[in-house]
């Protein structure tokens, strides 16, 4: 589903990401791990091209993402992204948010579109909050719109950008278990978590990625009993506390 | 001197400069937004480097001279060149092309405001620039500038006042040929052309606190 060949890039001197690759089956939960500044979320934004790559290749699906003659609209509306922040339209309701991606981008009738939107909404748990305004609801109803905002466009790919990183303790669960939830539906799906708990129950792979570089991937529970390399060792010491 | 005197028989002139003023000032409002907003979008900051120019030296050139001089060059020297527009043409156009400036600025600065993440939220939605700024951009935009835009708007009514100087008979040339050619008394005509002013500009300012206060979003954490 998802192939980067030999990525590089570079914020100015800085070499952010080197030679990464990495191969993504079709309905695959990957989550991936590291210490900041690693280069985790750049990772991410260069898969639907929110940042461009200095060199090498991403291809999504059947789309060359790095090559700047493809409709780069059409496919990021089948990569759907959750972020760190939410990052929801604080002008709009909550039903809007939703809606606003299949009306707008996918030409979608508004009648269908609301229709979808109630239903994902009620799936993540805030049926009851569709009229409501983002600055009105909490960080954790706030983020499953966002999931509901992400699903609702259909995407073959959902990439989570440590999804419950600005979320209370009390509201990480309600989160997580949406995302656990998606994980066992044959879903593509990307994950960059601090959650240890979840990559062990939902992951299919766990990527270890440290300055730029995948140190370590394979099976989850194997990488969290018996990691290989010494700096999959030291990060591991440090995150289970 | 007789204050109800003079000002039942200034009045109605006033009255009639007032309504030049105001159609002046809504036409040359109307273009100046239209400017604005293009020149706001299409801002100093472009990655394109001729809208980056154009803009600059726009925004730079128009707000670093004086609007008098502006009305002046329109009026005086353009026929030179060909261009020969009579005193309400010339200052209803001056009026737009000097104001668009700066409410171009005041837009950008609002589109400018509007955190990143809003527009990686859009773009990863799929939208295209255009989608991105009509849907989610400027509607945020326009809401956090609606206090300088306001104070723009003022401003450009009241410059109604200076397109007198050539000859267009709005509410402060009707004043002062009242007190100079008329002989009326300048205390109480120019007391009611104050006012006149002032009852445009003010409704004007409730209306943006009324509309701000509607439309205000909250930020943290979104």
């Amino acid at each position: 589903m998802i192939e980067i060949k030999k990525l590089n890039k570079w914020f100015g001197k800085n070499h952010v990401l080197k030679n990464i690759n990495l191969k993504i089956k079709q309905g695959e939960v990957v989550v991936i791990l590291g210490p900041s500044g690693s280069g985790k979320s750049t990772l991410l934004r260069c898969i639907n091209r929110l940042e461009t790559v200095s060199s090498g290749e991403v291809k999504v699906g059947e789309e060359i993402i790095t090559n700047p003659k493809i409709n780069i609209y059409e496919a990021r509306s089948k990569i759907g992204v959750v972020f760190q922040h939410f990052n929801l339209f604080p002008h709009l309701s909550v039903m809007r948010n939703v809606t606003i991606g299949c009306t707008e981008v996918l030409k979608m009738p508004v009648v269908e579109a609301e229709k979808i939107a109630k239903k994902l909404l009620e799936r993540v748990g805030i049926g009851e909050k569709i009229s409501a305004y983002p600055s009105e609801i909490s960080g954790g109803q706030k983020q499953r719109v966002a999931i509901a905002r992400a699903l609702a466009m259909q995407p073959q790919v959902m990439m989570f950008d440590e999804p419950t990183s600005a979320l209370d303790p009390e509201m990480i669960e309600e989160v997580l278990s949406v995302i656990e939830d998606l994980a066992k539906e044959n879903r593509t799906m990307i994950l960059v978590t601090h959650e240890i708990g979840f990559a062990k129950k939902a992951a299919d792979r766990t990527i270890f990625i440290d300055n730029g570089e995948i140190i370590e991937e394979g099976n989850p529970k194997e990488f969290f009993s018996n990691p290989k390399t010494d700096r999959a060792k030291y990060f591991i010491s440090k995150v289970l506390y | 001197m007789n204050f109800i005197e003079v000002s039942k028989n200034s009045i109605p002139f006033l009255i009639k400069g007032l309504r030049l003023t105001a159609y002046i000032g809504s036409i040359s409002l109307l273009l100046a937004l239209l400017i604005g907003l293009i020149g706001g979008i299409f801002n100093k900051n472009s990655k394109v480097f001729i809208i980056r120019t154009i803009s600059k030296i726009y925004v730079t050139v128009v707000r670093g001279t004086p609007f008098l001089i502006q009305l002046y060059i329109v009026f005086f020297v353009l026929p030179s060149f060909g261009i020969t527009l009579n005193p309400l043409q010339a200052g209803i156009l001056t009026l737009a092309f000097h104001n668009g400036a700066y409410i171009a600025e005041i837009i950008r600065s609002g589109i400018e405001a509007i955190p990143k993440e809003q527009s990686d939220a859009a773009i990863s939605l799929g939208m295209t620039p255009f989608l991105k700024m009509k849907l989610i951009i400027l509607p945020q935009a326009l809401r956090v500038v609606i206090p300088p835009l306001a104070g723009q708007i003022m401003i450009l009514i009241k410059d109604t006042s200076i397109t007198s100087l050539i000859g267009i008979f709005e509410l402060t040339k009707v004043g002062r040929e009242l007190t100079v050619a008329s002989r009326f008394n300048p205390i109480v005509v120019y007391t009611w052309v104050s006012f006149f002013y002032f009852v445009i500009c003010y409704p004007l300012y409730v209306l943006s606190v009324k509309l701000e206060k509607k439309l205000r979003l909250h930020f943290s954490s979104l």
